[in-house]
Formats: C-alpha cells, sequence, structure tokens
C-alpha cells in the first residue's frame, strides 16, 4: 500500500505537480519541485500517476442483460469488443464501476489501445517521466469532481470543463452517473450542443437557466476565467451555475494523486500487463514471493502445531494409562494387564475376595452383644415376664417368653421395640403349663 | 517460459507444505477432540478403581486396629480366663490360620455351661471383651432354669491373633 502519490499534469506550462500523503485515512495535498520529479528525486514507495489523454483512451457503457455481476463481468469482453472501434485484443482496458439493476447490468468501461499507451508512456519518458499509474483524465477529472464540490440537492447534470492550451475535455453526466467524456479542441456552440443534448437530453436548456441543475466545474490551466467562455459558447446571456475549482491549474494533478493514493470508485490503471512499470512488477514479485513464503511458514506452522497437539494428547493419555494400570495393580495387589473397564472388572473381584478376607477384623470390632443382653432382660422383667429361651446373635434374635397374661406380653414386645428389636412376625403365644402365657419371639433389627 | 515453470512449482510446493500442515493439524485437533472423551472416560475409571481401592483401605484399617489390640502370645492368657472364671468348665476351642495380612490365628470358642449364675457369665463377658487381644461374643443362647437367676448358656466367642 503506497503512502505517498505524485499527480502530474504536463498539458500545461509550467507543468503541475501536486504530492499526497495518506495520513491516518485522510490525505494532505502539498506541491512539488516538477524539476524533482524530472529528475527522479522521489522518496521510495511514492507512486507517480500521470493522465492518459481522453482523446486516446474510450469510456463507454455496456449493458449485460442479466443483473448478475459476476456474469456480467464474463460477458463485458465480447460486448465491449462490439462497441470499440478496434480490435479488443489489441487494447489495455478494464471495467471501472458497474451499476446492476432488475434488467441488467450496466458497466463503464475503459480502453486504449496498446500503441497509445506505448506512444503515451514515451512521449512521458521523453520528458523524464516514468509514472507508475497511467489513470484516464476523464475518469480522475469527473470522480475528484465529486469530491472536491460535492453535488448540491438540487443538481441535476454536471460538466466538468477542464480547459487546457490545446483544447477541452469534457465530463458529461448527472450525480450518480459519468455518462461521456470527449476532448474538443475549442468550445464552440455547436459541439456544446450536441454533446450536451447527445447525453442529457433536451432538458439541459431548461437546466441551464434553473439556478443550480446544470453545473459546469471549471479547472484546468486554463480554467480561470470559464464563465464567460461558456456562456458565450452557449449563447446565454443570463447567469449559468459554474464552479471553478480550488488551483484549477493543480486540479487534474491533484485528482490523478488522490486517485493513486486511496482506494476509491473508478480506479484504472492502463499501464499493466506487458506495459506495466517494472518497479510495481518487482513489487508484485516480491508480493507474491512473501505470500508463497506465508503459505509455506504457516503451513510448517500449522504441522508443528499438529504435531505438538497430537504428542500432548498421546502424551497424557500415556499418564492417564499409566496412572490407572499402577493404581489397579496397587490395589489388585499383583500386575494388572488388562486395561479399561475389564481392569476394573478384575480389580473388583480381587478387591471383593479381599474384602472377604478381611470381614472377619471388621467383624471383631463391631459393638458387642453383651450390650443388648442387659436390654433384654430389662424389658422381660418390666413386663413381668421371665426368659425361658434366649439365643442372640448379631442381626437376630430367638426368644421365648413367659408372662402373666398376654397384655403383660404386649409390655414386653413394647420394651423389646424400644431395645431396637422388632418382632419379625405375630408372636406365637400359647397358655402356660402353670398359669399365664408363653410366647415364640423372632426378632430382627438388633443393632450389635 | 523457465520463471513461470518455476513459479508453477513454487506454488505447488507451497500449496502442498500448506495443505500438509493443515492436515496434520486437522487431524490433530480430531486426535484431540476424541482424546478428550479417552480422557474423561479414563479419569472416571481411575475413580472407580480409587473408589474400590478405598474401601480397601477401609477394612485394613479394621485390621490394623485389631493388630494394636493384640498382644504378642494369646494362647496361655485365653486358657487363663476360662480356667480363672469356670474351672470345670471345657470349652471347645477351634483354630483357623489367616495366613494373608501378615499371618493370624482365629479362634472360634464355644463354651457351654449348665446351671450357671447369669450374673457371673455377663460378668466373664465383659472380661472376655476387655482382653487382649479381645473375645468377642458371636453368639449366646440362654435356656433359664427354675428358680431364677441360673441358666444353661452356650456361648460363642472369637478371637483373632497375629501369629508372631
Amino acid at each position: 500500500m503506497m503512502r505517498r502519490a505524485i499527480g502530474i499534469d504536463n498539458r500545461g506550462a509550467p507543468v503541475a505537480v501536486a504530492a499526497v500523503r495518506g495520513i491516518g485515512g485522510r490525505v494532505r495535498v502539498s506541491s512539488v519541485d516538477p524539476v524533482r520529479v524530472q529528475e527522479g528525486r522521489l522518496s521510495a514507495g511514492t507512486a507517480v500517476s500521470v493522465g492518459m489523454p481522453a482523446r486516446t483512451a474510450v469510456t463507454t457503457w455496456i449493458q449485460a442483460p442479466f443483473p448478475s455481476r459476476r456474469k456480467a463481468r464474463r460477458v463485458a469482453p465480447a460486448l465491449l469488443d462490439m462497441e470499440l472501434p478496434f480490435p479488443l485484443e489489441n487494447c489495455i482496458w478494464s471495467v471501472v464501476a458497474e451499476q446492476s439493476d432488475a434488467t441488467g447490468c450496466a458497466m463503464l468501461a475503459v480502453a486504449a489501445r496498446r500503441e497509445d499507451v506505448q506512444k503515451r508512456l514515451d512521449e512521458l519518458a521523453a520528458a523524464g517521466l516514468d509514472p507508475h499509474v497511467l489513470d484516464h483524465e476523464g475518469l480522475a477529472l469527473w470522480s475528484r469532481s465529486l469530491d472536491e464540490f460535492p453535488p448540491p440537492p438540487q443538481e441535476r447534470f454536471r460538466v466538468v470543463v477542464y480547459r487546457h492550451p490545446e483544447g477541452v475535455v469534457m465530463a458529461i453526466g448527472s450525480p450518480g452517473k459519468l455518462r461521456g467524456v470527449y476532448t474538443v479542441a475549442g468550445v464552440s456552440r455547436a459541439q456544446m450542443e450536441r454533446l450536451l443534448v447527445a447525453h442529457l437530453g433536451s432538458e439541459w436548456r431548461t437546466a441551464l437557466t434553473t439556478p443550480g441543475e446544470l453545473l459546469f466545474f471549471c479547472c484546468g490551466p486554463s480554467g480561470a476565467g470559464a464563465d464567460a467562455c461558456l456562456r458565450e459558447a452557449l449563447g446565454v446571456t443570463a447567469a449559468i451555475t459554474v464552479h471553478t475549482a480550488d488551483a484549477p491549474d493543480h486540479f487534474l494533478a491533484r485528482a490523478l494523486a488522490v486517485r493513486a493514493l486511496l482506494p476509491g470508485p473508478w480506479h484504472c490503471n492502463l499501464r499493466r500487463g506487458e506495459l506495466a512499470h517494472p518497479d510495481w512488477v518487482a513489487r508484485d514479485r516480491r508480493g507474491f514471493r512473501l505470500s508463497l513464503a506465508v503459505l509455506v511458514v504457516s503451513g510448517l506452522l500449522l504441522g508443528g502445531l499438529g504435531l505438538s497437539v497430537g504428542r500432548e494428547a498421546q502424551r497424557r493419555l500415556d499418564n492417564q494409562n499409566r496412572a490407572f494400570r499402577a493404581e489397579a495393580s496397587r490395589i489388585a495387589g499383583y500386575p494388572v494387564l488388562a486395561r479399561g473397564r475389564d481392569a476394573i472388572n478384575e480389580v473388583s473381584l480381587a478387591v471383593d475376595t479381599r474384602l472377604a478376607e478381611l470381614r472377619v477384623f471388621e467383624q471383631q470390632l463391631q459393638p458387642s452383644l453383651l450390650h443388648l443382653l442387659p436390654r433384654v432382660m430389662e424389658a422381660v422383667l418390666h413386663g413381668e415376664g421371665a426368659i425361658e429361651r434366649l439365643d442372640l446373635a448379631p442381626g437376630r434374635a430367638q426368644l421365648t417368653v413367659r408372662a402373666p397374661d398376654r397384655e403383660a406380653l404386649e409390655q414386653i414386645g413394647t420394651g423389646l421395640e424400644a431395645a431396637g428389636l422388632r418382632p419379625v412376625q405375630a408372636p406365637d403365644v400359647r397358655p402356660a403349663s402353670g398359669g399365664g402365657v408363653i410366647a415364640d419371639l423372632s426378632l430382627m433389627g438388633v443393632s450389635p | 517460459m523457465m520463471t513461470g515453470s518455476r513459479t508453477n512449482v513454487g506454488i505447488a510446493v507451497a500449496l502442498l507444505v500448506f495443505a500438509a500442515g493443515l492436515t496434520v493439524a486437522l487431524d490433530a485437533f480430531s486426535q484431540l477432540r476424541r482424546s478428550r472423551v479417552l480422557w474423561e472416560t479414563r479419569r472416571q475409571e481411575l475413580s472407580e478403581l480409587q473408589a474400590l481401592g478405598a474401601s480397601l483401605e477401609q477394612a485394613e484399617a479394621f485390621r490394623d486396629a485389631c493388630r494394636a489390640q493384640a498382644p504378642a502370645s494369646p494362647e496361655p492368657e485365653t486358657a487363663a480366663l476360662f480356667r480363672d472364671a469356670f474351672p470345670d468348665a471345657t470349652p471347645e476351642i477351634r483354630r483357623t490360620r489367616l495366613d494373608r495380612d501378615g499371618g493370624w490365628q482365629r479362634y472360634d470358642i464355644e463354651l457351654a455351661l449348665s446351671n450357671t449364675s447369669v450374673a457371673r457369665v455377663l460378668q466373664f463377658i465383659e472380661t472376655a471383651e476387655r482382653a487382649a487381644p479381645p473375645a468377642r461374643l458371636e453368639r449366646c443362647v440362654f435356656r433359664s432354669r427354675p428358680g431364677g437367676g441360673h441358666a444353661d448358656v452356650v456361648l460363642n466367642l472369637v478371637r483373632l491373633q497375629p501369629v508372631p
């Protein structure tokens, strides 16, 4: 991306040179000594832009019958070939603007014969100039005039008039569309009428006398004083809307420089292909090589990143596998070769076996049945009963008890429940031989 | 022509290197995605293993607690325990060797007492459970005798003793 550009207009004398420097998206225009340019004393990275005269370069609108811009671009060469008075293969051309709607796509094309471009370059070389950009002067005039003097709301038509010692260049259009660029030897009434009618229709005459509707934007080495000249040429005595550019002799140079520096609409460089500037060819080649190098380095970085990520993932998995195997072997008490779920099953089996072996130690530390015995006895005595038989083991008890009556038996049952012993089933109660009742109780929930 | 051909070779090489690098990177990230699933699976499996290990450690803690309670030579003391409390009784003692965990001897003691004071039996059990190593009452069967306070008793006790 160029940060500085120089535009040169060598139509007048002296040669007009404008330098433009891009600063934070804005441009600063300054003047440059033409001698410095001709001697090639320019800072590195400066783009030099010169205009291609409108008389040797054609601008024309071509219309593709479909709205798709991509398809329209494809047929543009064929359409342009039909429009041009010379074979397209002998031309340097480009499409600089596209406007599509439902009916089709209109494209503004610029074309110049290769030999004309070469001739222009030779002329410039003879004058000590070797431009990087050969811009179409009509496009430059038109786009810059819109930038420097944006169309007011009432403006319907605009004619940019660039007067130089050898003639006049006119860019004619409406604010949204450039309709044509012409070079004439002088501003004559007949020519003006013919051009304005051709491009603006009969409305131009009404617009001419309505303030602000038809604007004449004047510039060029002989741009000053164009007002009277135009009135005379158009045959009107009333006032017409004329705007003269600031520093009109440097207007084209400024336009060329700004267009070479900034991205924007209607960019055009007719110095391309085999006629391209050697510096730019070398720059493009360097850019291309840099792109290839970036591609290779990116590939290598991606590959390296991929390998390291893959290795890290595998390393982490290996670590987990090692930790798993070590833990499995430690718990099982022997080297476990199985992996994953199989290993867990194997270890689980080993642990169950070990737990069965170790259960005896756990049981040995459980609370004693001794603490339960007095509670059972107390429950029976509290119910005025007597124990006939007691079989007490962890988790269960069989009790045969003698009680005076069923009420006392129920009281014993309540006492036993308070002691944490619940009957498994209804007690088997039978009369006792010496009076009272005898009951066989099956109890559970004996918490050891 | 030569330059064009070299340029094409350069483009081809650069594209190949980039494509290879991209393929390796994509493959690695695909592997990473798969690995994440495997890591999670391994982590869960390791957690399961650790849970198994924890249950084993708890059981081993009981064993260690038993070891802490046990003196070196239990046999004379066990005999003395019964001799002092019930001189006429003849306990039936069954010994089982538990060879793992450093070697242990398990004593299953069955003591049948006829028409014995219940209070004395309870006192004996208490004494036995306080001995070192403690005897644990595994089962007891009381059959009352007329008159109260006496019963036919069958006691099952278990003692664990490390083999010296």
